[in-house]
């Protein structure tokens, strides 16, 4: 099981979320995605768009599919929201499996959530 | 956080339960919660108002910390002691309110802390935190 934790403070305010995952690199030839959602409802809308956008992003870099499980979202009230969530669950695989981009970004002066262009990549 | 609220018969921070308090929800969606201080100072005298209860776990909560946090200290404060990040950055978030009560005569009144499963009284937790300090 990993973790990751995206906490982000912007003036006076904070933008907090925490994933708690597997993922598994799977043996089939094709590149098939496998989201196993075991967290709060509330969340599973855009931590499953946050695998799919990692999957559209990154999916070439694996020669078979990907089963990725999520435990748990740990959150704040007023501190995390479904962007956060989004954003925090890319950058949890990315990490987890070990791809990066220098476009995908938290900008923290200019306060916005930077998503490249899939084909930019 | 859930299982402490279950077991003692009370709504938990983390399952939407500000939601159910009168007025949290229609605040809001105006944004005036975009500040976990507002929110969290929002729901502790909400609960007063409403004569209920805040009970609040202590258990995982660095003491020392908490005595350390001089009153009317901000969550996103930037701290010299902490290499210029604030608690909040820190992931003291709990020890913040955990001081915010204790320092406050108000929410005094209406908080029931917790260790190990059992109410402890609020003096012997002030007691603790003076050794600790």
């Amino acid at each position: 099981m990993q973790n990751y934790t995206f906490r982000k403070q912007i003036k006076n305010r904070g933008c907090y979320a925490e994933i708690i995952f597997e993922a598994n690199l799977l043996r089939e030839e094709y590149s098939a995605l496998e989201i196993k959602y075991l967290a709060d409802k509330e969340w599973e809308i855009a931590c499953k768009a946050g695998v799919l956008v990692f999957h559209n992003y990154f999916g070439w870099a694996f020669s078979g599919g990907l089963e990725i499980t999520i435990y748990e979202v740990r959150w704040l009230p007023a501190d995390t929201d479904n962007l956060i969530v989004l954003f925090a669950t890319i950058e949890a695989l990315c990490e987890a499996l070990n791809v990066q981009t220098e476009k995908l970004k938290f900008d923290t002066l200019n306060e916005v959530f930077l998503f490249p262009e899939r084909r930019s990549l | 956080m859930g299982r402490f609220a279950k077991s003692n018969n009370a709504l938990s921070m983390l399952e939407n339960a500000w939601d159910k308090i009168p007025g949290y929800k229609a605040l809001k969606s105006t944004g005036s919660f975009d500040q976990f201080e507002y929110a969290f100072k929002f729901v502790c005298d909400a609960s007063i108002n409403t004569k209920g209860k805040i009970l609040f776990n202590l258990d995982g909560v660095n003491l020392e910390v908490v005595a350390n946090i001089k009153p009317g200290t901000g969550l996103f404060e930037k701290l010299p002691q902490y290499g210029g990040e604030s608690l909040w950055e820190k992931g003291y978030i709990t020890e913040w309110e955990a001081s915010s009560l204790l320092n406050d005569k108000k929410y005094l009144q209406s908080v029931e802390f917790h260790m190990e499963g059992k109410p402890v009284p609020t003096q012997k937790v002030q007691k603790k935190l003076k050794t600790t300090n």
